[in-house]
């Protein structure tokens, strides 16, 4: 048994043999044309053709998948338009005299290459876009130049990547998970992979030589493990959260208006966490019961200024508007783009981040505290407190609000006077005096990764200490059970957030501790949904 | 010609599926668009002329806007930029 690790791309944990996705590569012969006008005639069919084909799958995923799932092919119907992708087609035929085949796969790879030159990782995913309108064009001239294997249903699907049309084929095939070699989390393959709820795990790198075809896995999406040939009772831990489709099992559409409700009918919350204001209608449409952390940093990055309060206090007002009485928690940022003071320190996951960067910034924190003070007035908004390592800081930041409440006062400004104060317990020292800080908290959001990564001494990011990161080791479990029980001590609610809240091998554990709210990605909701409706 | 410039506010940046949506919007007005970023250029109704630009979130792009409605198409322009991005 070995274990492989690469991003974790959609959430779920799959069991099954690799097969791999090899597209057969027939070449496409460097043919000239015999009349150039009819081979002009024939790839503009071809892209006619793909243009309906597109049309028609966008209406189809559009009412089955639904989300924004039919926006990624009507991108790709919008780049079969595209003028300069148009005229490298005209020009290689009419011009250069190559036959419709050759013309369309040298158009495709001219856009391929200048996408694969791109730094952004972002931008260089869009490859697999083009590949596939190219693939799409030469499908309709001769159905045998880009055809599409199958893969037998109940294996895992292992490419170099994928194209969002080979997602839907091999989902429609019956795959039940997705490794690749490249690729990442916000590749459109991989965001249609979270729309359909199959686990995959992206971007294996060098690892991915290490798969064999026909020999068993587990994909962990949660994780972004990967199990080569698992031994029995592994294969057992990972049975319990497999995904299974059961007889009058609730569809995701369903699930987005059903209880968290366990058949004992233990309620628990789910939360959503966002990263930008834009994320806001995933967390809509998830069905969260509200929005369990706002991490405000997109608001400051990049910018020569600090956001003012109003640009802030109109985000923060829209955001709750659109939430109603669902619950907003924001999380008072760590960072500002202006001041990078970061990269001159030698360990920056443990330097001036969090309260410590508020309290070098003092009126960062007082502006972005008005913003959000002001929000609260008639809705239900809360702030929560990064890093906090002692009751000091705490008792600091209070005394930073309470400035920023008598300033709106004196100024006659509305705001909320009750505006609930949150602490993240992200840091092994929050979780041991846990019980100090309940006393002076409204609630706590126990933050997972950050305690993962501290008490490990593991940084998620570096490679060659990810297999150390792992938030079922006990040390983390105890410093999450001891900041619970604090909360439940001194009456105050608590949120689990962080990877292992999304994770649904936790949830017995987190039930048992008596967690009434959890925190996950919006991609993650209806999964934990589900998971808590199938337990006892 | 009417000009302006807008901020990318998103985390992604200019990414595909807005790339799209500001190319429908300039696509519907009758003006010539054209994107500018550090120097770079790109006609704002091709697609991949848009993408190829790579705007991240926090960079500064100018919006030209030409022709026989420029003003209207710029003022529609503006709104779309300062609501979507």
């Amino acid at each position: 048994m070995q274990k492989i690790r690469g991003i974790a791309a959609s959430g779920g944990v799959a069991f099954g043999p690799v097969r791999f996705f090899e597209p057969p590569k027939r070449k496409i012969a460097a043919r000239k044309a015999e009349d150039r006008e009819q081979e002009f005639a024939r790839a503009e069919w071809a892209r006619e053709a793909a243009r309906q084909e597109l049309e028609e799958l966008c209406r189809v995923v559009g009412r089955e998948i639904g989300g924004e799932s039919e926006k990624i092919f009507q991108i790709h119907a919008m780049m079969l338009e595209d003028d300069d992708f148009r005229e490298a087609i005209r020009r290689a035929i009419l011009t250069e005299g190559w036959a419709a085949e050759y013309a369309i796969r040298r158009a495709t790879d001219q856009m391929i290459a200048m996408f694969a030159g791109m730094e952004d990782t972002y931008m260089r995913a869009r490859l697999a876009d083009v590949q596939d309108i190219g693939q799409r064009m030469l499908r309709a001239l001769d159905p045998e130049l880009a055809e599409f294997p199958e893969l037998p249903a109940g294996c895992v699907a292992a490419a170099p990547y994928f194209t969002p049309s080979q997602v839907l084929r091999l989902c429609g095939c019956g795959v039940l998970g997705f490794v690749t070699r490249e690729g990442s989390r916000t590749s459109h393959a991989a965001i249609l992979v979270r729309m359909l709820s199959v686990p995959a795990v992206a971007a294996l790198g060098v690892s991915y030589s290490r798969l064999s075809d026909g020999a068993g896995v587990i994909v962990d999406g949660f994780t972004g493990d990967v199990v080569l040939n698992p031994d029995e009772e592994t294969a057992r831990e990972y049975h319990a959260c497999e995904r299974k489709p059961a007889v009058g099992e609730e569809a995701p559409g369903q699930l987005r208006t059903l209880p968290s409700r366990t058949r004992g009918g233990r309620a628990v919350k789910i939360l959503a966490k966002i990263w930008r204001q834009s994320d806001l209608p995933l967390v809509l449409e998830s069905g969260a019961e509200g929005v369990g952390l706002f991490r405000t940093e997109s608001l400051f990055r990049n910018r020569s200024a600090p956001p003012p309060e109003e640009e802030q206090y109109q985000i923060y007002l829209s955001l709750a508007r659109q939430l109603g009485d669902r619950p907003l928690t924001v999380r008072t940022t760590t960072q500002d783009g202006r001041l990078q003071s970061f990269g001159e320190e030698m360990n920056p996951a443990m330097g001036v981040r969090g309260i410590r960067f508020s309290f070098e910034n003092p009126e960062v924190l007082c502006t972005q505290l008005r913003a959000i003070l002001r929000a609260a007035a008639d809705h239900n908004v809360a702030v929560t407190f990064p890093m906090v390592t002692s009751a000091e800081e705490l008792r600091h930041a209070r005394a930073i609000l309470q400035r920023a409440m008598r300033e709106l006062r004196g100024e006659g400004v509305p705001f909320s006077e009750k505006l609930p104060v949150g602490v993240m317990i992200d840091t092994p020292a929050a979780a041991l005096i846990a019980d100090e800080l309940a006393r002076e908290a409204d609630f706590f959001d126990v933050g997972t990764n950050g305690l993962t990564q501290f008490t490990l001494a593991a940084d998620r990011s570096n490679p060659a200490v990810s297999t150390l990161y792992n938030f079922h080791h006990p040390a983390v479990l105890e410093l999450v059970r001891r900041a619970v029980f604090a909360a439940k001590n001194a009456g105050i609610p608590s949120v689990v957030c962080g990877d292992a809240a999304g994770d649904p091998r936790m949830l017995s554990y987190f039930l048992g501790l008596g967690v009434e709210a959890l925190s996950v990605p919006p991609s993650s909701v209806l999964e934990l949904r589900r998971a808590i409706r199938s337990m006892e | 010609m009417k000009t302006f410039q807008w901020t990318m506010k998103d985390e992604l940046g200019l990414h595909a599926r807005v790339a799209g949506e500001l190319v429908k919007c300039v696509s519907a007005g009758t003006s010539h668009v054209t994107l500018e970023k550090g120097g770079k250029t790109a006609d704002a109704s091709r697609l991949f002329a848009v993408m190829a630009l790579c705007v991240r979130q926090g960079e500064v792009v100018t919006v030209s806007v030409e022709g026989p409605n420029e003003e209207k198409d710029s003022a529609v322009l503006q709104e779309f930029c300062e609501k979507n991005f």
